[in-house]
C-alpha cells in the first residue's frame, strides 16, 4: 500500500527530468560540435575557366551551407544515441523507483528532446551561415528564409528532427544489441559492408538503396510514415533487447 | 571502399572523444546549470541571428542574377542580326553612331566579330552597335537552370577615330560569386534542392554590328583564323 500512486507516464516524466539534468554536457557537446562546424568548414570554393573568346575568364563561386553542421548534428545524435545504453546510463536509472518501461520511455523522451534542440538549432545556423554569405559581395542566396517562405522553413526543421531521431534511435538498437552480445559487432561490420556496396558502390543507384528509401520521399506524409515505422521498430527492438539485460551487470 | 572504412573509424573516434569530454567535464566540476545557462545562451544568439538574417535578407532582396531556362541560352545573334528578328535588350552593350572621312579601316583585332552591312545611303555615318557576349552559369542541373551573368562581363567598347575603329585588348574577367544554399537534406521538401554551381559558359564573342553606307571605302584585313577574327559582310 502506498501513499502516492505514480502513473507510468508519470514515472517516466521524472525519470526523463532526471536524465536530462545529468546529461547537460551532451548538449554543450552539439554546441561544441555546431561552432566547430561554422568556424572551421564555412565552404567549398569551384573554379570554372575559360577562354572562349579569346581573353581568359574564371569564376569563383563559394558555396556556403549547413552541410557541416548537419554532418556533424547527425553524426552526434548517432553517438547520442550509442551513449545511452552504457552500462552506467542502465545503472543510473535503476537507482530509482523504476521499470523497464519507465526506463525505455525516459530515453524516448530523452531523444526527442535532443532531436528538437538538434533539429531547431541546425536550421537556425543557417541563418547564421547565410549572414556570412550575405557580407560577401555578388552573393546569391538560394534559400529562401523565414518570413519569405514560412512553411519550408518549418519542413527543414522538421526534416533535422526526424533525421536526428532516426540516427539516435539507430545509434541506441546498435547499442542496446552490442551490450546485449558483442558478437553483433561483428554482425554489424558485415551489414555495414553490405549497406555501403549496395549504396554507394554503385554509380548509377541514385534513385535506389537503402538512403533514398527516407531521402528520396517527395511526401512529407508517407516520409512520416516511414519515419515513425522505422523508429517504433528500432524502439521495439531495443526494448525487446534492453529487457533481457541484466541489470548492474555491465 | 573510403566510405566503408572511414565512417566507422570516425564515428569510433567520435565516440571516445565524447565520452573523454564528458568524462572530463565531470572531472572539472562543472556546475550542471552552466549547460543548461549556455544552452538558452546559444538558442537565443541563434535567435538573433536569425532576425538579423531575416532583416538583412529583406533589405537585399532582388539582387540575385535573372534566371533563365535552357532554352532562352545560347541566342542565335548571326540569325537574329540577318533575319532582323528582334534582339534582347540585355545584350546590347552600346548603340552609337561614328562619322567617317573617307577611307574607312579596320585593324587587326583578336576576340571579336564584325558583321557588316552595306547601306545604300548616300552619308559618312556608320551605325555601330556592339552585343555582350552570354554568361550563364548553371544552378539547377535537373532542371537546366541557369543565372544570366552577361552584365558582369567586362568589355572594352571598340575604340574609334576620324577613319578607323580598332577593337582593343580584353580586360581579363574573374567572377567571383558566393552562393548560400541549406542542405539538400533539409530542403527535402522544399523543391530548393541545388547541384552546385560548378559549371559555366560563355556563349560567342563580343559582336560588333555595322551599317556602313556603300559610300565609304572600306580597307578590311584579311581573314586569319589563326589570330582569331572574324569579319562577315552580309548581303
Amino acid at each position: 500500500m502506498y501513499s502516492t500512486q505514480w502513473s507510468v507516464n508519470e514515472l517516466a516524466k521524472r525519470q526523463f527530468f532526471l536524465k536530462l539534468n545529468a546529461n547537460g554536457a551532451i548538449f554543450t557537446m552539439l554546441i561544441v560540435l555546431q561552432i566547430i562546424a561554422t568556424v572551421f568548414i564555412s565552404g567549398a570554393v569551384t573554379t570554372t575557366s575559360m577562354n572562349d573568346w579569346g581573353e581568359p575568364i574564371s569564376f569563383n563561386f563559394t558555396s556556403i551551407s549547413n552541410d557541416a553542421q548537419l554532418g556533424l548534428t547527425l553524426f552526434w545524435a548517432f553517438i547520442v544515441g550509442f551513449l545511452l545504453t552504457s552500462a552506467a546510463q542502465r545503472n543510473e536509472s535503476f537507482s530509482f523507483v523504476t521499470n523497464r518501461l519507465t526506463f525505455q520511455l525516459a530515453n524516448f523522451y530523452f531523444f526527442c528532446t535532443a532531436a528538437l534542440l538538434g533539429g531547431v538549432t541546425t536550421v537556425l545556423l543557417g541563418s547564421v551561415m547565410k549572414i556570412i554569405a550575405m557580407f560577401r559581395d555578388n552573393m546569391i542566396i538560394e534559400t529562401a528564409g523565414l518570413l519569405s517562405s514560412p512553411l519550408d522553413f518549418l519542413s527543414r526543421i522538421f526534416v533535422m528532427m526526424a533525421y536526428t531521431l532516426l540516427l539516435m534511435l539507430i545509434g541506441y538498437t546498435l547499442g542496446s544489441l552490442i551490450q546485449w552480445s558483442k558478437l553483433f559487432i561483428a554482425l554489424f561490420g558485415v551489414i555495414w559492408y553490405a549497406f555501403t556496396q549496395s549504396t554507394f558502390a554503385v554509380a548509377d543507384n541514385e534513385n535506389s538503396g537503402l538512403l533514398y528509401f527516407y531521402y528520396g520521399e517527395t511526401s512529407i506524409l508517407l516520409f512520416t510514415l516511414k519515419i515513425v515505422a522505422t523508429i517504433a521498430v528500432l524502439f521495439a527492438i531495443s526494448f525487446f533487447v534492453t529487457n533481457r539485460l541484466e541489470v548492474r551487470n555491465p | 571502399m573510403f566510405i566503408t572504412i572511414l565512417v566507422p573509424v570516425v564515428l569510433l573516434l567520435g565516440l571516445l572523444t565524447i565520452i573523454m569530454v564528458t568524462k572530463n567535464m565531470g572531472r572539472v566540476r562543472i556546475k550542471k546549470s552552466f549547460h543548461w545557462k549556455l544552452i538558452t545562451g546559444y538558442l537565443v544568439l541563434l535567435l538573433i541571428g536569425l532576425v538579423v538574417a531575416e532583416a538583412m535578407e529583406q533589405r537585399i532582396e532582388g539582387v540575385n542574377p535573372p534566371e533563365v531556362g535552357a532554352n532562352e541560352v545560347g541566342f542565335d545573334l548571326y540569325n537574329a542580326i540577318v533575319e532582323e528578328l528582334p534582339i534582347p535588350k540585355n545584350l546590347v552593350l552600346a548603340k552609337r553612331s561614328h562619322e567617317v572621312e573617307g577611307k574607312f579601316t579596320i585593324s587587326s583585332f583578336p576576340g571579336a566579330y564584325i558583321l557588316i552591312k552595306r547601306t545604300p545611303e548616300i552619308s559618312g555615318t556608320i551605325e555601330e552597335t556592339v552585343y555582350s557576349p552570354e554568361l550563364m552559369t548553371m544552378f539547377n542541373g535537373e532542371d537546366s537552370m541557369y543565372y544570366d551573368l552577361s552584365d558582369q562581363l567586362k568589355i572594352n567598347l571598340p575604340v574609334w577615330n576620324s577613319n578607323s575603329m580598332s577593337v582593343p585588348k580584353q580586360p581579363e574577367n574573374r567572377l567571383e560569386y558566393t552562393f548560400y544554399h541549406d542542405s539538400n537534406i533539409l530542403n527535402q521538401f522544399t523543391g530548393e534542392k541545388t547541384h552546385g554551381n560548378s559549371s559555366g559558359s560563355v556563349s560567342g564573342v563580343m559582336t560588333i554590328h555595322l551599317l556602313i553606307p556603300d559610300t565609304i571605302e572600306l580597307d578590311i584585313p584579311d581573314l586569319d583564323h589563326e589570330q582569331n577574327y572574324y569579319i562577315d559582310i552580309l548581303e
